[in-house]
């Protein structure tokens, strides 16, 4: 019982961002929307974790990707930051 | 004819001529091609997410042009042997682009406000417009004649094209 309340209480419906608003952009050259998506150490979040859908977390990794190369996203994030 | 995209870091404390000096260089090779350079963004210094060579600062500019392959060999060769450039990247927008029709897109405004005489066909040309800028928008911004048949799915033709745009991307990395 003490395992369900609990389930119950810590699950949230997560929703892909990008899917429930399409003017949202997955774009190497808006790295603020990106910074979402990153921890502060600059890995890229899970979908398990961020609720993105599988097609939108597969380019949203390519930009961070290709973000990162151009140094708009750092590879290794300061944790100080 | 494919849609190309480069950034090109300088180092920031670059003087503007030698920056204009390699800028039409670059921009030299995309005509040489055959290609056409739509615009030079320049974003000017910003910080680095991470340094580069030690720098902490970089001097962006953004490059839209259409062209071929080879265009793109060509201009990064010339990018890697230059120590003044801390880093490039290209990405292909869009294949079959049409530069002509992206040119037009760029300057709607002017367009749009210029002419005013033929009232009668101005209206239809400006529905057409309209038209072709939303079905343009929405699939990635192909041509004109593409955006019409593209019209019935723009959302996952959208997403085709962009996924496209991934095997090259990481081929021309370096």
């Amino acid at each position: 019982m003490a395992v369900m309340n609990k389930r119950r209480f810590f699950h949230r419906r997560k929703v892909c961002r990008f899917c429930a608003d399409s003017k949202l952009k997955i774009d190497y050259k808006e790295p603020n929307t990106l910074k979402y998506f990153i921890t502060e150490r600059g890995k890229i979040i899970p979908r398990r974790i961020s609720g993105t859908c599988a097609r939108h977390q597969r380019h949203l990794a390519l930009e961070i990707k290709r973000a990162r190369k151009i140094a708009f996203l750092p590879y290794v994030g300061n944790y100080e930051q | 004819m494919n849609r190309y995209e480069t950034f090109i870091i300088f180092e920031a404390d670059l003087a503007e001529e030698d920056r204009k000096t390699i800028l039409d260089r670059v921009g030299s090779l995309v005509s040489d091609s055959g290609g056409t350079t739509i615009l030079f963004d320049e974003w000017g210094t910003r910080k680095l997410a991470y340094p580069i060579r030690k720098k902490n600062q970089g001097y962006y500019v953004r490059m839209d042009y259409c062209g071929r392959g080879k265009a793109v060999e060509a201009i990064e060769r010339i990018l890697r042997q230059d120590t003044r450039i801390l880093r490039f990247m290209t990405v292909r927008m869009a294949t079959d682009a049409d530069p002509e029709a992206l040119l037009a897109e760029m300057a709607p405004s002017a367009q749009e406000s210029a002419p005013e005489e033929p009232a009668g066909e101005s209206t239809e040309e400006a529905a057409k417009e309209t038209a072709g800028e939303a079905a343009g928008e929405a699939s990635g911004e192909t041509a004109g004649d593409t955006a019409g048949e593209a019209r019935e799915a723009p959302a996952s033709d959208a997403a085709a094209e962009t996924e496209t745009a991934e095997e090259p991307q990481s081929a021309g990395k370096e």
